[in-house]
């Protein structure tokens, strides 16, 4: 074989700014604060950022497909209330609560996949409806039991800690490890890089988008009710403000880490490093007692910086709003 | 000729789109008051040339004369103030508006102190439709006319910017015999108010019926201009149209070696699509590359993405090895050993963001595999393997297609399909758009496949390619199968009269 032929260019720098960005923002805080750079800072973030990414890794199935769901912050906060409504005022146990809660929210999310395939529906809109429907869920079961603390099993999953170290921080390096190999190497993972990129193509090929469409939004909407319950479990109750907001850090996450809203890109390692980068910045701008709406003006800028550069990028495909039009 | 009777000068007009050369040295003029109808196959340049009269396109070398004024400048509104305009050959319509507001969607001559005034607009527009005696009330809602009432008022349309001359690209396309009675008379009408029409059809007896003259054009050349008087035949058009030398050209009439006996593999019955395609049944033996040929909105394109499932049917069955296909998609009918090649890339056909190894593996995924997971080698070997079969010309199989030449990215887009070691391909314009060259290396790998026993469907509209390819031509008209010529029968005459001809 010509060996020139078979030559990768394997260093891309576009595929490493979300890293650049950590490694500046960690040094800056590093030389400019003395409450950064402590074990017990640095922990909590982490622990922060485990919990949250439980949420971004059906996400990122979604936008790899160029697809979207952004009832994912609903689905994180409903999915802790409903196991607390089983367990408070069903009285059940916590393992049973939890596992309900999940197959459900689970079908929830199937039923948006086949909404989108089945009546081609697109998907920004179909999700902006279900996550004012989950919203309304969660203050409905919310009024149904307020200022209840949730039972010890509850409590304690979030805090099981495996040598020391908490097991959600433990399971984020795992998950990114296997994903990530995963959908560089297993057919089924890499055909929703196919679909992205085209997705006539994809179907001209015999690969089952709809499928793949269908199984993603699935998976998005169980890690993001996996997510919740952990996260809800981390403060012990219910709190009608958990994931509120969540959807547009979530994007801002994956787009920083190089996705693209117009389908194709991304990965889990950066999805993580993303999420990673809007928790440092957020940390960085509590330290330095930037009050918290504005904080959100910070996150609502960089989201748009981010998604200009997206467009920019990918101008060849680009469709803006794709996802708006079918 | 008196040349105050020339209302429009071609004057030598080239034009080329990447390889592909649309217009060449053309030149003729057009009289003023007369319906001058441009006749040509399918990329014979009579949309480039329109698209230049509009100021759509503008020429690489040649001009525009109208009126004796040379344009210098083509833009549509240049040509527009200058008196042309155009019904294109899809309807552009406000459908939730109404007549009137689509006869005036621009009334800017129309406004009280900048508000328009839709008791004149309704007033002037029944009056433009009672010049035409035709019954549509200006006031009814666009949506809720039939067709035909449609292209009337995006005639009167073009008419109402006090056009001299009006383009008509293939304005009855969609009307049924009657509704094209009465459009006729329409133009002829216009014609005697002395305004010039210039009409674009492939129809070949309602070009007869209407032309005052008639100019062919062939694969982007001028050939004649005929008048239309008693010596004119339907013949004379059609080898006007056709008669390329087949002697001095990479195509080369194929010689059938199909066996007459050889099995049929593939039987589609009876397959209908509402306002597409009309009861068509075919079958095909192993092996035999069977053409099918038609005009623009014949329904050729849609009937070969009805056959892989990718449009939905009305009715109809598809057979292949005897066995009836209940589920007619693209994933089923991969595994069954089809393969179907998009006639555009640009919207499908090829990832052109992913790696070119990337994209030839892309249907065979699953067997790219060790231990459950890709494997690079295996996914270089594969994709090596039709580089070297079509010598596709690229400096790393990682590149992306995007920086391939058309030809190369076409058999990027070839290797794809036949990774999956197709038994039958569903081939849909497969040379299209791409350079002589590659199209010879194509066409004679086609050939090369159907002598190893694959069967080849292949969608063209470009006749002589499919005289060169094929064994039997079956050839659609109006929706419908017109006609079904063998091997020692086809040449371009025989194929054009079932084409091109009005059946009755």
């Amino acid at each position: 074989m010509d060996k020139q032929l078979y030559e990768r260019k394997r260093f891309k720098p576009s595929d490493y700014t979300v890293f650049l960005l950590i490694a500046a923002i960690f040094l800056l805080l590093t030389f400019t604060s003395d409450t950064f750079l402590t074990y017990n800072n640095l922990y909590s973030l982490l622990y922060g950022v485990s919990i949250q990414f439980f949420a971004v890794i059906g996400f990122t199935f979604l936008l790899i497909l160029g697809e979207i769901d952004l009832a994912v912050g609903s689905m994180y906060g409903l999915s802790g209330t409903m196991a607390g409504v089983l367990m408070v005022l069903g009285k059940w146990n916590f393992l049973p609560s939890v596992l309900l809660t999940l197959v459900l929210c689970t079908a929830f999310g199937a039923g948006v996949g086949l909404l989108v395939t089945k009546l081609r529906l697109n998907s920004m809109m179909v999700t902006l409806g279900t996550m004012s429907l989950l919203k309304g869920l969660t203050a409905v079961l919310f009024n149904m039991m307020t200022a209840n603390i949730y039972g010890e099993a509850y409590r304690n999953f979030a805090k099981f800690r495996i040598m020391g170290i908490n097991w959600t921080i433990l399971a984020m390096v795992l998950i990114v490890l296997v994903f990530e190999v995963l959908l560089q190497k297993a057919p089924s993972f890499k055909q929703l890089y196919y679909v992205g990129h085209n997705e006539e193509t994809a179907k001209l090929y015999g690969i089952k988008t709809n499928k793949l469409k269908v199984l993603s939004f699935a998976a998005c909407a169980l890690t993001a009710a996996l997510g919740g319950i952990i996260a809800t479990s981390r403060i012990t109750h219910s709190d009608i403000l958990t994931g509120s907001g969540l959807e547009f850090s979530l994007i801002t996450a994956c787009v920083v880490g190089g996705a693209s809203l117009a389908g194709g890109r991304g990965g889990m390692l950066k999805s993580a490093a993303g999420m990673l980068f809007i928790a440092l910045l957020t940390n960085g701008m509590i330290i330095y007692r930037i009050e918290p709406n504005l904080q959100q003006v910070v996150i609502g800028i960089i989201l748009v910086i981010a998604v200009s550069i997206d467009v920019w990028i990918n101008k060849y495909k680009y469709k803006p709003f794709k996802l708006l039009r079918r | 000729m008196n040349p105050n009777d020339v209302v429009l000068e071609i004057n030598h007009i080239s034009k080329s789109f990447g390889v592909v050369q649309a217009l060449k040295d053309v030149s003729f003029s057009v009289k003023r008051g007369e319906i001058h109808t441009l006749l040509g196959e399918n990329g014979a340049g009579k949309s480039t040339l329109i698209k230049i009269l509009t100021g759509e396109h503008t020429p690489d070398s040649g001009h525009v004369v109208i009126n004796g004024e040379k344009i210098t400048q083509y833009h549509p509104i240049i040509s527009r103030e200058h008196g042309i305009s155009v019904v294109h050959q899809e309807l552009s319509i406000f459908e939730n508006l109404t007549v009137y507001e689509n006869i005036y969607p621009f009334p800017l001559d129309n406004k009280k102190d900048g508000i328009i005034d839709r008791k004149e607009l309704i007033k002037r527009a029944e009056e433009s439709i009672k010049r035409f005696d035709v019954d549509i009330s200006p006031t009814a809602k666009m949506r809720d006319l039939r067709l035909s009432n449609q292209q009337m008022v995006e005639i009167l349309r073009a008419l109402s910017s006090k056009a001299q001359i009006v383009l008509l690209d293939e304005p009855t396309s969609g009307l049924n015999t009657q509704e094209t009675m009465t459009f006729m008379r329409i133009l002829k009408q216009l014609r005697d108010e002395g305004i010039t029409i210039i009409y674009i059809s492939h129809r070949i007896s309602e070009v007869m019926e209407i032309s005052d003259r008639i100019t062919v054009l062939r694969d982007g050349q001028y050939i004649c201009t005929l008048e239309n008087n008693e010596e004119l035949t339907e013949n004379i058009l059609i080898s006007n149209m056709v008669g390329r030398d087949f002697s001095k050209s990479i195509y080369s009439k194929k010689i059938s070696t199909i066996p007459k006996d050889a099995p049929v593999i593939y039987e589609a019955r009876n397959i209908n699509r509402k306002n597409a395609v009309e009861d068509v049944s075919f079958s095909v033996r192993k092996g035999e590359i069977l053409g099918i040929f038609g005009l623009e909105g014949s329904g050729t394109y849609e009937l070969s993405r009805i056959l892989f499932g990718l449009n939905e049917r009305d009715s109809g069955e598809i057979y292949f090895k005897g066995e009836k296909i209940h589920h007619i998609d693209p994933v089923s009918l991969i595994e069954r050993g089809m393969v179907y090649f998009s006639n555009n890339r640009k919207d499908a056909g090829i990832f052109f963001e992913m790696s070119i190894a990337d994209n030839i593996a892309a249907p065979v995924l699953k067997k790219l595999v060790k231990y459950g997971m890709l494997n690079n080698y295996m996914i270089s070997r594969h994709a090596d393997q039709y580089i070297k079969e079509f010598s596709v010309t690229l400096n790393s199989i990682y590149d992306k297609p995007l920086s391939l030449s058309g030809g190369n990215q076409q058999k990027v887009m070839l290797s794809i399909g036949l990774g999956t070691d197709p038994e039958l391909i569903i081939a849909n314009d497969p040379t299209r758009g791409i350079d002589v060259g590659a199209k010879v290396e194509i066409l004679n790998y086609l050939n090369h496949l159907s002598e190893q026993g694959v069967t080849i469907i292949c969608f063209s509209s470009d006749l002589p390619e499919l005289i060169t390819l094929s064994d039997r031509i079956l050839i659609m008209n109006t929706s419908r199968l017109a006609g079904i010529v063998d091997c020692d029968d086809i040449s371009e005459q025989s194929v054009m009269q079932y084409a091109a001809l009005v059946q009755s």
